[in-house]
């Protein structure tokens, strides 16, 4: 069972967000990519991360010298994991591969003093001491990060390369052709030797290494681990992040002022107010209703986002946060990915309903509808909302359904209503808008994206006064105002 | 022999360039570090690869190249198995090349290398750096006249240029040719514009000055497309026209085809590589008013001259050299001939 579908990731663009990090080696960059998320039963461990991050947030904001030093190491590294795997299979490295090898483990010891003088914060990420394999890969304790086969590995390529110098030097200043080529004759096979010997070096070298691969990948794994752990905590200081409660007691969403990273960006891009969100989920049927245009969408993204996040072991982008871990997500919207398999909208949503109900079974998870069944005919489409609200109350996930349908929610449910344009003085806006001729930008800037929880069962009737307010027709608002009476 | 140390010993960063392969550039090479000798810690890279050891047009044993002990080279990777020099492996950078990453060893024995350096200029330009952080004094980059993607101007301060028989049977067509190809070496900068207009061309690939200073951009991506623009844009307003990349005979004629739309124009380039045109073309060229100016100045130090041509056919090496004299005002030395004095 996964915990997310690839088609909920890209419906979130988790992997744009994710993006926004600053990952800063190629081990980290692994890790991030293969990212795991905390499951049920793991609370402890999540706990432990984010006491950890709380930690590393602190030392970040006293201490940047200490950061910039640990940076520009990881900075540093390249991705040389083929090279240990190659020890480990027997393999014969070369002089290329040998020095990358050493100038990687004296990053390590320079990463490594860093950690230790901080051991209260970054005791779970001091590497493993490879001082033998300096030693090995240093002969002459230079502590440089370049590489070439010593002669201190053996007395006999010591020997070889003193011919090959004298030879050399004659070499150098012969004038006469036939000497010249004799010479040069010599060097050839004194460059044979030296290669050969060069080889039962190498070779004896590749095998030493091999007894510290496992210890050189363990001190990759957790610098992979380190550079995350930075990244999320650097990433949570860009952008606002909360270190959120993890609820144990019970299986629960609660976020205050909530927001969604890229939409608020993008707001304030455009000089516009950002509206954070506030809701509360327990088990069952959560109900979001609202006017059009109100946000209803971004509020299901807001939610989502932050939850998966909280699950990956990121703080979340909130005021305060209380989550339960959970088993899986699904977030399902009218998908254009679906569509084009073939299917409709309404298609691609009993398919997903389908594996829903698969993993509704197998625990507890957080399910979230964006307005089910809209590409259907709205009778048949308001029963199955009903349906489907009324199927979910009463399973063991949280579920979240936006919906226009009325007579969906009932007592047993919660439902949220976007507080839209209810609290605004419709005549004065109307005015507005009459004197200006940007409608729609109007709208939005008195729409209230808030969610507010109420205890009404109706759907608000905001259609009819919107469209009056982009500025339908007379005429035909008439007849649609008509449709309305008649109803009543 | 006559040493070349005192035409380069001023200079940190020399590039050898050659009108044709076989004109003798690894001889000239071999020459620069057997003056340079022990005097100064020398590095060498190149521009990309530049050929072979044998010559796979004219099947001819190639000259390869014997560094001294303590030289600093970069080349790729996979050319570390044909230098046999004894290797210190001093940084392995991540420029990928088509013969591998770029390495960079210091040599510590004599021995014949293999270079094939990075092919961007930014890149080479960060290797030179790397080559002189870890002690080299003076850098030879071994760039060729037909890269056109690279400016020999950007990553050395001087420039040699190699010339020889190898370039064509007819001795007066090499003497002409490579006149051309000075008369290009040696054009002028604009002072006046060259930053301002250096900086554009991070971004555009061309661009027009008009005399009142306002400046245009014109939009296109390759030259082909560049030849069909410009005649929208000629008029006796523009005072620079700035090209990026290499000059072709096409673009030239379609400046000569709408000379009635100018009067006087000055084309400016990033430097005197950049073009591909034969001599006639520039001459009608200049002669509709066309002033030709650069961005980097090069700076040429002196020509070499190679009287051998891998087809067996040599040319009277006193003869060559003198018709060369007679045509070109920068020194011209023989580097292979036994006395090379200058002319």
């Amino acid at each position: 069972m996964k915990f997310i579908d690839e088609n909920s990731i890209n419906r979130l663009n988790f992997k744009g967000l994710l993006s926004r990090m600053e990952i800063l080696s190629p081990y980290g960059k692994d890790k991030l990519n293969n990212i795991s998320v905390y499951l049920p039963g793991q609370e402890e461990n999540l706990e432990n991360e984010f006491n950890q991050m709380e930690k590393i947030m602190n030392f970040i904001l006293e201490d940047k010298k200490s950061l910039t030093g640990i940076e520009a190491i990881l900075h540093r590294l390249k991705d040389i994991k083929a090279l240990l795997n190659c020890s480990l299979e027997d393999g014969i490295l070369d002089v290329v591969d040998l020095c990358e090898i050493k100038a990687q483990t004296l990053m390590f010891e320079e990463l490594n003093k860093f950690l230790k003088e901080k051991n209260e914060i970054f005791q779970n990420y001091i590497l493993k001491d490879l001082s033998e394999l300096i030693e090995l890969l240093d002969p002459n304790n230079e502590k440089i990060a370049t590489f070439h086969i010593y002669e201190a590995y053996s007395v006999i390529l010591k020997e070889i390369r003193k011919q090959k110098r004298e030879v050399e030097k004659k070499l150098f200043v012969e004038k006469d052709y036939d000497k010249l080529k004799s010479l040069k004759d010599e060097r050839l096979s004194i460059l044979v030797d030296e290669e050969r010997e060069e080889f039962k070096i190498r070779k004896r070298l590749s095998k030493l290494i091999k007894k510290f691969a496992p210890n050189f990948i363990w001190n990759i794994n957790k610098i992979a681990e380190l550079d995350l752990i930075l990244g999320k905590v650097k990433f949570s200081k860009e952008y606002g992040g909360i270190k959120p409660k993890i609820s144990k007691e019970k299986k629960e969403i609660i976020l205050k002022d909530a927001i969604n990273i890229e939409v608020k960006e993008f707001l304030n891009k455009v000089r516009k107010e950002y509206t954070p969100i506030s809701i509360t989920i327990g088990i069952g049927t959560t109900i979001i209703t609202g006017a059009n245009m109100g946000g209803k969408s971004v509020a299901l993204k807001t939610i989502a986002e932050n939850v998966l996040l909280f699950h990956m072991g990121f703080f979340v982008f909130a005021k305060e946060a209380k989550i339960s871990l959970l088993d899986f997500l699904f977030f399902v919207s009218d998908d254009m990915q679906d569509i084009s398999k073939g299917l409709s909208t309404f298609g691609a949503e009993i398919i997903k309903l389908k594996e829903v109900n698969r993993y509704l079974n197998n625990g507890s998870g957080l399910i979230i509808f964006d307005e089910f069944a809209r590409g259907t005919n709205p009778k048949e489409g308001q029963k199955f909302v009903r349906a489907l609200a009324k199927y979910l109350n009463i399973k063991d996930s949280l579920s979240i359904i936006t919906t226009h349908f009325d007579a969906v929610t009932t007592k047993e449910m919660k439902h949220y209503q976007v507080v839209g344009l209810k609290k605004l003085n419709f005549d004065e806006l109307k005015n507005k808008i009459l004197a200006s001729n940007n409608s729609m930008e109007l709208i939005q800037e008195n729409m209230d994206f808030s969610l507010e929880e109420t205890e009404n069962t109706e759907v608000p009737k905001d259609a009819y006064n919107i469209a009056k307010l982009i500025g339908l027709d007379d005429e035909i608002s008439e007849m649609i105002y008509d449709e309305y009476t008649e109803e009543e | 022999m006559r040493s070349v140390y005192e035409f380069i010993e001023k200079y940190k960063r020399l590039s050898i360039i050659g009108m044709e392969k076989n004109v003798g550039k690894t001889t000239l090479l071999n020459k620069l570090i057997n003056d340079i000798g022990t005097k100064k810690v020398l590095g060498i890279t190149s521009i990309g690869r530049d050929g072979e050891e044998v010559d796979v047009v004219t099947n001819t044993d190639k000259p390869r190249i014997y560094v001294r002990q303590g030289s600093i080279i970069a080349t790729g990777r996979n050319c570390l198995g044909k230098c046999d020099i004894t290797k210190e492996v001093l940084y392995v950078t991540d420029f990928t090349t088509p013969m591998g990453d770029i390495v960079l060893l210091r040599a510590l024995s004599d021995g014949y290398v293999d270079i094939a350096g990075p092919s961007y200029n930014r890149q080479v330009k960060e290797v030179v750096k790397l080559m002189e952080d870890f002690g080299s004094e003076i850098t030879i980059v071994d760039g060729a006249l037909s890269r056109k993607s690279t400016a020999i101007s950007d990553v050395s301060d001087a420039t040699i240029l190699a010339t020889g028989a190898a370039l064509s049977l007819d001795m007066l067509k090499v003497v002409e040719e490579t006149k051309k190809t000075v008369n290009f070496l040696l054009l002028k900068e604009v002072p006046e514009i060259a930053e301002k207009v250096k900086k554009y061309f991070e971004k555009v690939k061309a661009l027009f000055i008009k005399k009142d200073k306002t400046v245009e951009f014109i939009d296109i991506n390759n030259s082909i497309d560049l030849s069909n623009k410009i005649k929208e844009y000629l008029s006796e307003e523009i005072e620079y026209f700035c090209i990026r990349g290499a000059i072709t005979q096409k673009i030239i004629e379609t400046f000569i085809e709408n000379r009635a739309s100018f009067s006087k124009l000055t084309l400016v380039v990033e430097d005197g590589t950049k073009f591909f045109i034969d001599s006639n073309l520039y001459n009608k060229a200049k002669l509709c008013g066309i002033n030709f100016k650069v961005l980097n100045e090069i700076n040429l130090l002196f020509i070499t001259c190679n009287p051998h041509s891998p087809l067996g056919i040599d040319f009277d090496k006193n003869e060559f050299k003198k018709r060369l004299k007679e045509e070109i005002t920068v020194p011209i030395i023989d580097v292979i001939g036994d006395d090379n004095e200058v002319y």
